[in-house]
């Protein structure tokens, strides 16, 4: 759920030739859509985990590879001409010591240095790389390695699948815009029993926790009039996981398209969509260094689930500030979540993404 | 008619601010083969006047007439072509170029005047066998005796038949046997060759040795003693 | 003091002419000696600031022969453990800036281009781009990685100095043209870089391209120039360098950037060196000079010395004076030379630049840049030396009697006899000279060489005074008998003046037997070069990129060029050539590929050994084998049957020499290995020329003509027929050699005031006798005739010596020096006409210089001191 800022690489570039966009009635299958689907404009395999040291010590960590078609078939047969941008974001939250560690590749492809399989599951940027692991273990391709490593945070990490894939939206496309074509084909795996080793400020930790992997591809996402949004994975106390997003148009309102969908303990999945729903934000706000207003509170209402949540979360601080090579800032971060079912007391932890508060996003979103 | 004739003959000095008068104004005039003697203190402007005589300097008035030639209106190269033609000199020393033997030092007026060098050489031969030196031609200057190279002088003073000789203090550096034997060569080619002479000294005994004496004082004659 | 300014300044300000010729003499000694010096550090600064420019903050760069495969860039990740890494290429390219039909150098302007992956090159160099062309908020001085990116990801967009925009009417947005080898292409300036970073080389000559369009446009695809790394504070190099190469893979280097600037200086030393050996014969002429003019002073002024030394002037003080003169001509003319120096090295620069960027490096060089160094130098070299020069007339100064005063003829005795010493020392120190010259190089420099010049140069000197007395004695007769009486004066004061006159006659005959020397090194060395251009430029027509031919690998000819060139029915067979840089012991050579069954089909190559060379190559085909020219070989020893370890993309590999070849183009040393074998180690590379031989009855310039009509629009190459290519091959060759004629010049002009300066020494101090000869009878004219003479004389036995001894210098040069240095072997040729048209020059030139002490001499007052 990260186009945005994918949007503000693909945005000044005019493409070439056409990419393919999403389209209602597209037929997942896995492990094929692990990997890359170069017909599409935009792709990103995003994961997050709030995962424990032995010593209980608790943190969140995030890693996104993007890739981003500039030019689907350059004039120059250089390997360095540029087909897709490959971005990468790293982060780490330590709430009990007050950091918020972060780190980010952009590259071009070139001979072998960044890129996306698209005949197996494997992205890489530099020596920072997803893969589908089919070497070991009895199942064939079920287990995520992932390795990112800094000179001061870092991440290697075992993740098994845990339960199915879930396909968010209608038809297998996530409607993002009034347009048909707006839209993106969007999945998620959404408890991920992870074990592995972290890295922060050169201190290594050995962890296991939970992870949630989405991958997400299509051509264009956002439309004009659309600021930002909010989004949420959480995993449930009582063994079932909620995604919910919240797209915020220019005037504040918000809009029709935002949606959710809630898995249940069986990995039965139930779409929510904007009616169904009320996500609001709390009092509680955080004042990044860049000037944007985050808020850091929110309550989360689905009345026929009869689900009343509030999120709220251990490190105010959890803004990626990309200034430097995209201009781009956004919060990510780990939250926790309290509320009751049917009166019946949960509590669960997530991630927290917010973004289109820094900057004004709409020119580019907008597509210019 | 007289070969040198020198009428109001003046010559005056300048340094700086002073003026200082060598010649008040002479006149005299000398035949043809005379051997006249100018006698005076230093200083007296007898080499002034030879000077003068000679072709060697300009006169600052007056006239001055060798074979009946101005030499005061003359310019530095009519004066050069008449010393060259006209007048030998014998000084008292320095006489001869260190840097030529004492026979090119002889031959050089003939040489200088355009003469073939064979010829030159010969008359420079048949002059210094004359004077007692041949033995001495391929010698340079400072290897040969202080009377030697004043007779090598003479010798060169002739070589190219001059119609004046003018000396001065002809015999001062040298000592009174050499000086006499030098005195009494110029007087007998005085009278061999019929040159005139012209001699300046201090000396009374080596003005014995002329024809006739003028006594000079302060820029002037004193007397005209013809003997 | 008062006394210093009394007796020294106040006389030299009075002779104009004397002081002004003297401070001259020694302002073009320095002058000739510091503008050396900034020419030859200009053309190594010219690329080392180019160099630095470029590299930024870049700690450690990894190259290798024919550059790097960018497939093993993802298996050199572990680079990243030391710093970020950024790829790079980088190269000349030429800015369109004429009319591109004609084709002229005139319509280029050479660029440096420089490309990257902006993403990872940003943190390496500063760059500070003026104007995005973005009508957005977006401050350009902060502009993202991603924004920059989006600027220079077109294939024709390129990011240009302002001050090149400037310079040439460029806009933002505007089009240019661009030469990349034989390609025109039009690109777009996306963006305006700020007079700051690499935009600063070659004077804001600066192109910055994504390094996909750089890769294209040089035609090197599949490869990078290098791979800079750039260390994090604080990281001990040393260690870090070592850690990387330990790691690295064979075929690539590690290296500080700096290391190539080092390259290019050792490769350019032996022609530095040359230069700087010249430009010291211009000192010591200057030098000489100064002691002429010392000297003059002292004769001029004997009796006012014996007046001071009668009225108490101790002797030291006396010394202490004429020393003082020395010093203050010294400092007169080194703050002269220095000001000279600067406009001398612009000159140099121009003469020597051509030189350097045809046979060595294409880079601009730089102007010279003035330091205190240089300042500190002059002032190092031209004061004490001109003490020394000073210090014997000084001394002679001392020497004078205070009784100098009363009398008027203690002029030295002049008639020295001549001593067994005068000829056992020189002949001593000559014998030594031959020995020296028998031993091999240091280092590669011909450090022996040189000291054998150097002891031709002094023993001969030493032998002057024997030598004139010799001649004195032979020519008495002839001069009295040719030139009258004013040759026999003539040369009997000359040779009474032997002693005084050696040293002058020394100085001239110096310069003159390098001039001498010269001549028949560069007379012999054309002649070679003639007769193997003859021998080896075989083909009918070359073709070559569209900017000159120069050394490197960054100009190529395309595949369209070649076809056009190979589809010409006239054309028989091609033979393709490709050089690279290759660094072979530490010292930067050529590895070039050619077509050895065409060479041998044409004989296109000249070869040394063995005897049976053409089998021996023809052998090598299709094997490990290698042919090296004659400067490799004498370079670094190795001989046909050797084996060469060559650093290859493949790692190490090692070669068999098959022959050795002449080659006069290139003293860096080449090593040719045939195309296929090329190919095996280097990969497929674009040529960087072609030879075409034709059919017989082909007309060449046709044929050329056709080729070039046949051209596309993007395509310009430069097609050279057999005749204007030989007649180029000349050019470059007596434009090399522009410079050295031009500071023997300068020694030959600076020796001639010195001439002047001894005759009217001699003039001053024979007054009495010039004053004798006036009233023997000699008119003016006699008188200056004859110290025209006198003059011509002098410059006749200068000659004459020069010649002698320029005949020993020139053995030494040839057998010696460029063999150690260059590696070249020369025949030996006389120029003989040369030789002669100079030797009448320099009796006329001498005869000249005695013109104004002839007229001294002859505006003497007559008189008879007594």
């Amino acid at each position: 759920m990260l186009g945005c800022v994918c949007l503000v690489l693909a945005g000044g570039v005019a493409a070439q030739a056409p990419w393919k966009e999403a389209t209602a009635g597209y037929t997942y299958a896995f492990p094929r859509d692990h990997a890359s689907h170069p017909d599409h404009k935009i792709e990103w395999w995003y994961y997050t985990g709030n995962v424990k040291a032995k010593d209980g010590r608790r943190f969140g960590y995030q890693v996104t590879f993007f890739r981003v078609g500039i030019d689907r078939a350059p004039a120059n047969p250089s390997q360095w001409a540029i087909r897709d941008l490959y971005m990468t974001h790293l982060a780490i939250s330590d709430p009990s010591g007050r950091r918020y560690r972060y780190a980010e590749k952009l590259s071009r492809g070139g001979p072998g240095l960044a890129g996306a399989a698209a005949d197996r599951y494997h992205v890489w940027n530099d020596d920072w790389s997803a893969i589908l692991d089919g070497s070991r273990g009895s199942e064939v391709g079920s287990r995520h390695l992932l390795k990112a490593t800094d000179s001061q945070v870092g991440i290697d990490l075992v993740l098994d699948e845990g339960k199915a894939p879930v396909i968010h939206g209608i038809g297998g496309i996530s409607q993002k815009g009034a347009q048909a074509g707006n839209a993106s084909h969007y999945y998620s795996l959404t408890r991920m029993p992870t074990r592995g080793s972290i890295t922060v400020d050169g201190e290594r930790f050995e962890v296991t926790g939970d992870s949630w992997m989405d991958h997400e591809f299509g051509t264009s996402f956002l439309e004009p009039g659309q600021r930002g949004w909010d989004w949420l994975s959480l995993q449930l106390s009582d063994g079932r996981e909620l995604m919910l997003y919240q797209l915020r148009r220019d005037d504040g309102s918000r809009d029709p398209r935002s949606s959710g969908t809630l898995v249940g303990v069986d990995g039965k999945t139930t779409h929510l969509d904007v009616k169904s729903f009320t996500l609001a934000p709390g009092r509680a706000t955080f004042k990044s260094k860049n000037g944007a207003l985050y808020p850091i509170e929110w309550s989360i209402s689905i009345p026929a689930e009869q689900l009343e949540l509030k999120v709220s979360t251990p490190l105010d601080d959890q803004e990626l500030a990309l200034e430097r090579s995209t201009g781009v800032a956004y919060w990510e971060g780990v939250v926790d979540v309290a509320g009751t079912r049917a009166r019946q007391p949960l509590t669960g932890a997530g991630y927290l993404e917010m973004t289109g508060y820094f900057g004004s996003l709409g020119r580019v979103l907008s597509g210019r | 008619m007289p070969v040198l004739v020198a009428e109001d003959l003046q010559k005056t000095y300048t340094s700086g601010e002073a003026t200082v008068t060598a010649l008040a104004g002479v006149s005299f005039a000398v035949e043809k083969g005379d051997f006249v003697a100018l006698m005076g203190p230093s200083g007296c402007g007898k080499s002034t006047l030879l000077h003068l005589c000679g072709a060697m300097d300009r006169a600052s008035g007056g006239r001055v007439v060798l074979n009946g030639k101005n030499l005061a209106t003359m310019g530095d190269d009519e004066l050069t072509h008449v010393r060259r033609e006209q007048v030998g000199f014998v000084f008292q020393f320095f006489n001869l170029l260190p840097t030529l033997t004492i026979a090119d030092n002889i031959a050089l007026p003939c040489l200088l005047a355009g003469m073939k060098g064979d010829a030159a050489d010969a008359r420079a031969k048949a002059l210094a066998e004359r004077v007692g030196i041949s033995h001495r031609l391929s010698h340079f200057p400072q290897q040969v005796s202080g009377g030697e190279m004043q007779r090598a002088a003479i010798a060169r003073a002739l070589v190219h038949q001059p119609a004046l000789l003018v000396a001065d203090e002809p015999t001062g550096n040298l000592d009174s046997d050499n000086g006499a034997k030098v005195l009494a060569l110029l007087s007998a080619l005085n009278k061999e060759m019929g040159v005139t002479v012209l001699l300046a000294t201090h000396a009374a005994d080596v003005a014995a040795a002329a024809t006739r004496v003028l006594r000079m004082r302060d820029g002037k004659f004193e007397g005209d003693r013809q003997t | 003091m008062r006394l210093f300014i009394q007796f020294i300044l106040r006389p030299l300000l009075g002779d104009k002419i004397r002081t002004a010729t003297t401070i001259l003499g020694v302002a073009l000694g320095i002058a000739v000696v510091v503008a050396i010096q900034l020419t030859n550090a200009s053309s190594v600064r010219g690329f080392e600031t180019a160099l630095e420019t470029v590299a930024g903050k870049t700690g450690i760069e990894v190259v290798g022969t024919g550059g790097v495969d960018e497939n093993v860039l993802p298996s050199l990740g572990w680079l990243r453990e030391y710093g970020v890494v950024s790829p790079v290429i980088e190269g000349n390219a030429a800015l369109v800036v004429g009319d591109l039909t004609s084709l002229s150098q005139r319509d280029l302007e050479a660029v440096r281009v420089l490309g990257v992956d902006i993403l990872r090159d940003m943190p390496f160099r500063d760059y500070q781009l003026l104007d995005v062309g973005d009508t957005s908020s977006e401050r350009a001085d902060d502009v993202t990685a991603q924004k920059f990116l989006e600027i220079l990801t077109n294939e024709r967009s390129v990011v240009i100095s302002e001050k090149l925009a400037k310079r040439r009417g460029l806009a933002l947005g505007g089009e240019m043209q661009m030469m990349f080898g034989d390609r025109v292409a039009t690109y777009i300036i996306r963006g305006l870089l700020k007079d700051e970073g690499p935009a600063r080389v070659l004077d804001g000559n600066f192109i910055l391209m994504d390094i996909a369009a750089a890769q294209f446009a040089f035609a090197k695809l599949g490869r990078i120039d290098r791979l800079d790394v750039l260390l994090p504070e604080g990281a001990d190099f040393n260690q870090t360098l070592a850690a990387i190469a330990a790691r690295m893979p064979s075929g690539l280097t590690a290296q500080r950037p700096s290391r190539r600037g080092e390259q290019v200086e050792t490769m350019l030393a032996a022609f530095h060196t040359n230069l700087t050996a010249l430009s010291w014969i211009a000192l010591i002429v200057g030098l000489f000079l100064v002691y002429n003019t010392v000297t003059i002073s002292v004769v001029a002024r004997r009796q006012e010395i014996g007046t001071l030394r009668a009225l108490g002037l101790t002797r030291r003080k006396v010394l202490w004076l004429f020393l003082g003169e020395a010093a203050a001509l010294a400092v007169a003319g080194v703050v002269l030379g220095l000001g000279l120096a600067r406009v001398l090295a612009d000159a140099a620069v121009a003469m020597t630049s051509a030189t350097v960027s045809t046979i060595y490096i294409a880079a601009a060089s730089a102007p010279p840049d003035m330091n205190w160094g240089h300042v500190w130098l002059g002032a190092a070299i031209g004061l004490p030396l001109s003490l020394l020069a000073a210090a014997v007339p000084a001394l002679e100064a001392s020497r004078v009697e205070p009784t100098a005063a009363m009398r008027g003829h203690d002029t030295l005795d002049m008639r020295l006899r001549l001593r067994p010493a005068m000829f056992i020392a020189p002949l001593a120190v000559l014998a030594f000279a031959f020995g020296l010259a028998q031993l091999g190089p240091v280092n590669g420099r011909p450090l022996f060489g040189y000291l054998a010049a150097f002891a031709i140069v002094v023993g001969a000197g030493l032998l002057v005074p024997a030598i004139m007395f010799g001649l004195a004695r032979a020519s008495r007769g002839m001069l009295r008998r040719r030139l009258g009486v004013e040759g026999l004066l003539a040369h009997a004061n000359l040779t009474s003046a032997i002693p005084r006159l050696s040293i002058s006659v020394a100085a001239l005959a110096v310069s003159l037997s390098m001039m001498v020397a010269i001549a028949i090194m560069i007379g012999s060395f054309r002649d070679t070069v003639v007769y193997w251009v003859g021998q080896t430029l075989q083909a009918d027509l070359f073709i070559g990129p569209g900017i000159r031919p120069t050394v490197g690998q960054e100009q190529t000819l395309s595949a369209e060029v070649i076809a056009a060139v190979q589809r010409h029915p006239a054309v028989t067979a091609t033979d393709s050539f490709r050089n690279v840089d290759l660094v072979y012991d530490n010292r930067l050579t050529v590895l070039g590929a050619g077509t050895f069954e065409v060479v041998l089909e044409y004989s296109a190559l000249l070869f040394k050994s063995p005897s049976n060379a053409r089998d021996a190559v023809r052998a090598a085909i299709g094997q490990d084998s290698v042919i090296v020219s004659e400067a490799f070989s004498n370079k670094f020893g190795k001989r046909d049957g050797d084996t060469l370890s060559l650093q290859t993309p493949k790692g190490m590999r090692d070669f068999k020499v098959a022959a050795v070849y002449y080659d006069y183009s290139n003293d860096r040393g080449v090593v040719i290995m045939d195309v296929g074998t090329f190919r095996k180690y280097f990969g497929d590379q674009a040529p960087s020329g072609l030879a075409a031989f034709l059919r017989k009855d082909a007309d060449p310039e046709v044929v050329r003509s056709e080729m070039l009509a046949s051209l596309d629009e993007g395509h310009r190459a430069f097609i050279f027929s057999n005749r204007t290519l030989r007649n180029e091959v000349l050019r470059i060759f007596d434009s090399t050699f522009a410079i050295t004629y031009a500071l023997e010049l300068i020694a030959i002009v600076v020796a001639m005031l010195g001439v002047a300066g001894t005759l009217l020494t001699l003039v001053l101090e024979r007054r009495r006798e010039l004053s004798l000869l006036r009233l023997t009878g000699a008119d003016r004219n006699q008188v200056r005739k004859m110290v025209i003479i006198e003059a011509a004389l002098i410059g006749a036995v200068s000659q004459g010596i020069g010649l002698t001894m320029g005949f020993a210098l020139s053995m030494v040069l040839i057998y010696v020096i460029n063999v150690q240095s260059f590696g070249w072997t020369i025949q030996f040729h006389l120029p003989t006409a040369f030789l002669v048209q100079a030797s009448i020059a320099v009796v006329i030139a001498t005869a000249i210089a005695g013109i104004y002490p002839a007229r001294r001499a002859a505006q003497l007052v007559l008189s008879h001191d007594e």
